[in-house]
């Protein structure tokens, strides 16, 4: 899920890369010194998980993980995200860096509001299976509120993108009940061998 | 002799079930050559970690460097003046090239910048490492990440050398090198390795661990 | 490996920091202009500065490949007049087309810059320049850091992948696969905490207090300023032919 260079409309790109940025300070603000291997290894975990091509439905896609990754890094995700991003546009091209800013709001903001919810609704759950749904919820809602963003963006760029803005949307169907299936199952699995990653506080609250 | 460490009834456990390290008590001199062997799982690494604060023991004492060592921020002083090798050298070469990696802890010494490029150059030179000085750790050999690992130890001048499986994935021109720098370098040793050849050309004395105890 | 440089014998060789002041100043200004000719100069221009620096044709193709697939689809998606039935057999609107051709040309363009800066260089020389660069130094470690373990991590998942095959996992599209998938995303997450675990303790071990530190130090020469002055007035000159 990237909107490519050249698309969108220059005013979209700098509200973009200024969200991104205060976002992304904000997070680095929260990361503790000794937290900076963790982020950077999830960084690089997440990443290589978002090399993975999947079959979701009729097509195959390859996984964001944004929902995941906003649970376990809480405001870490917006750094981790970015430099995510970075590294799809400068090693395979996909996405790209004038559109950085807006792709990172687009999945970075939902991660970490679906991260502070999650850890919020936790706190009173006890049983793991439902706090995997939540997980799997969580995940869901953010694919919907990327493709809902990454839609919107697109229409705003001209009149021109309407067509493949909807077309976007439709086709995230398919992504969102995928990635919170796949929540819900690393959540589980999560749970099963290392709960208090889930239960605990994330990186950076 | 000064005594570097010296351990009284160490107790440690990862869990609430079964002890790692029970009852450990043994000391390391300065200029010591100690061979700590045992099989797997037995506990050496434990140990290792225990000597420079990164398991603290739940029962016990750790002296060294003339203090009792409890909390954290004791274990500062200690681990500038010991290197631990770690047993997956990935782990310790976490900067963007092999220069940089042997520059972290001097750096972190407070020495000025043209002392550590000092320290930096001489040291890659002594291991023969200086080829890869530019390089990522990604692109070194087994071999060489090790002798890179022990490099950014080395260019600390620590009073005493704690080697976990320091031979591990090494061919026989870095463990000639590696035998090489111990028997120069005047640091104290303790190193765990199945390795009893190597461990012969080095060791002056060795301890056992079975199950988590001292059993020689 | 993932992130090396395509090649290590450059034709040119300018500073890092350079490099990335100009392919920054160049993504402005191809954002900024509108007209397709402008932008097929500017894509001209690119692919200079990217064989310059040392993008590999291979990897300019690949990746130019992949794009031009997806603006192919998006061709018809926008500029299609309609799509109604009775509107067949469906015609290509002019002003789309002119449309679409300066952003499949702006985005071409866009792409080849960022191949020239990772053609010519590595991930970790990128993340020292952007510390030079005044980028918080906490995002640029994170760049180095990261990049340092990435190949490292894709060997644990492979080695996740092909265990679980090797037990009859595939990829299909029911729910088992989606109950194996999930655990070996999360075996890879967990092997990842564990590595930084270790890291840190590592990092303590010699004495980490918070602070990175860098070694290198880059030096401007005069032929860097020429660099950037000449990106700076190409990059003024199809501006100008962009508005005239
Ligand atoms: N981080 C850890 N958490 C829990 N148990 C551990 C951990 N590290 C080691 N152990 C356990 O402690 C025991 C001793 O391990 P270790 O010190 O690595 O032995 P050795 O280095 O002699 O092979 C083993 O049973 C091992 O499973
Ligand atoms: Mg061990």
């Amino acid at each position: 899920m990237h909107i490519s260079d050249g698309i969108l409309s220059t005013p979209i790109l700098i509200g973009g890369a200024c969200v991104a940025a205060a976002g992304v300070a904000q997070g680095l603000r929260k990361i503790e010194d000794n937290d900076i291997p963790k982020t950077a290894l999830l960084t690089a975990a997440f990443f290589v998980a978002s090399l993975v091509h999947v079959r979701i439905g009729p097509t195959s896609a390859h996984l964001i993980l944004n929902g995941m990754a906003g649970i376990l890094l809480g405001w870490a995700a917006f750094p981790a995200l970015l430099i995510g991003l970075l590294f799809q546009a400068l090693l395979f091209g996909h996405g790209g860096i004038s559109v950085l800013g807006v792709n990172t709001v687009a999945i970075a903001v939902p991660a970490v509001g679906a991260g502070l919810m999650f850890r919020r609704m936790v706190h009173r759950e006890t049983s793991p299976r439902r706090i995997a749904l939540m997980a799997g919820l969580g995940a869901g809602l953010c694919i919907a509120a990327t493709a809902l963003f990454s839609a919107a963006v697109l229409a705003l760029s001209g009149r021109a993108w309407l067509r493949t803005a909807w077309v976007l949307l439709v086709a995230h169907v398919f992504v969102m009940a995928g990635e919170a299936v796949l929540a819900y199952f690393i959540a589980a699995y999560l749970l099963r061998v290392r709960p208090a990653l889930l239960l605990g506080r994330p990186l950076a609250a | 002799m000064e005594t570097l460490f010296a351990l009284t009834n160490v107790d440690f456990a990862y869990g609430p079930d079964r002890p790692t390290l029970s009852g450990i008590s043994m000391t390391l001199d300065a200029n010591d050559r100690v061979a700590l062997t045992g099989n797997n799982g037995s506990g050496k690494t434990t140990l290792l970690h225990a000597l420079v604060g990164l398991n603290k023991p739940q029962q016990g004492e750790i002296h060294a460097f003339g203090r009792q060592r409890r909390t954290e921020k004791d274990f500062y002083e200690v681990r500038l003046r010991a290197g631990l090798l770690f047993e997956d050298s990935d782990d310790q070469l976490f900067c963007a090239t092999v220069a940089e990696d042997v520059a972290f802890g001097p750096f972190n010494l407070g020495w000025p910048r043209e002392r550590v490029a000092a320290a930096v150059d001489s040291t890659l030179a002594r291991l023969g490492l200086s080829h890869s000085r530019d390089l990522s750790a990604a692109e070194l050999s087994h071999g060489e990440k090790r002798m890179a690992a022990l490099a950014t130890l080395l260019a600390m001048n620590p009073a005493a050398l704690l080697l976990d499986e320091p031979t591990n994935g090494m061919d026989q021109a870095h463990i000639d090198v590696l035998i090489q720098t111990l028997q120069d370098t005047e640091a104290a040793l303790l190193i765990a390795s199945h390795d009893h050849a190597f461990l012969k050309r080095i060791a002056r004395r060795s301890l056992r661990l079975e199950n988590g105890r001292i059993a020689s | 490996m993932i992130g090396q440089p395509d090649q290590t014998r450059f034709r040119f060789k300018p500073d890092p920091r350079a490099l990335i002041l100009g392919v920054g100043l160049w993504t402005i200004l191809f954002v900024l202009m509108q007209t397709p000719r402008a932008l097929a100069l500017a894509g001209g221009l690119a692919l200079i500065l990217a064989k310059a620096v040392g993008a590999s044709w291979r990897t300019l193709i690949r990746r130019m490949a992949a794009l031009n697939a997806l603006l192919i689809f998006l061709l018809p998606l926008m500029a299609v007049e309609s799509f109604a039935l009775s509107a067949w057999p469906w015609r290509l609107a002019p002003d789309r087309l002119i449309l679409f051709a300066a952003v499949a040309l702006r985005a071409n363009a866009i792409l080849i810059l960022a191949q020239g800066l990772v053609g010519a260089m590595d991930m970790a020389t990128l993340g020292h320049a952007l510390v030079h660069l005044r980028c918080p130094p906490k995002l640029a470690h994170l760049i180095v850091f990261s990049a340092r373990y990435l190949d490292l991590l894709r060997h644990e998942w492979n080695r996740l992948y092909r265990a679980a095959r090797m037990r009859g996992f595939r990829m299909s599209i029911g729910l088992r696969t989606w109950r194996v998938l999930g655990a070996l995303v999360g075996g890879l997450l967990l092997r990842s905490l564990d590595r930084a675990e270790r890291v840190l303790y590592a990092m303590k071990c010699r004495g980490y207090q918070g602070r990175f530190f860098m070694l290198h130090h880059f030096r401007y020469t005069a032929a860097d300023a020429v660099f950037v002055l000449t990106l700076a007035l190409a990059g003024g000159i199809v501006i100008w032919l962009d508005r005239m």
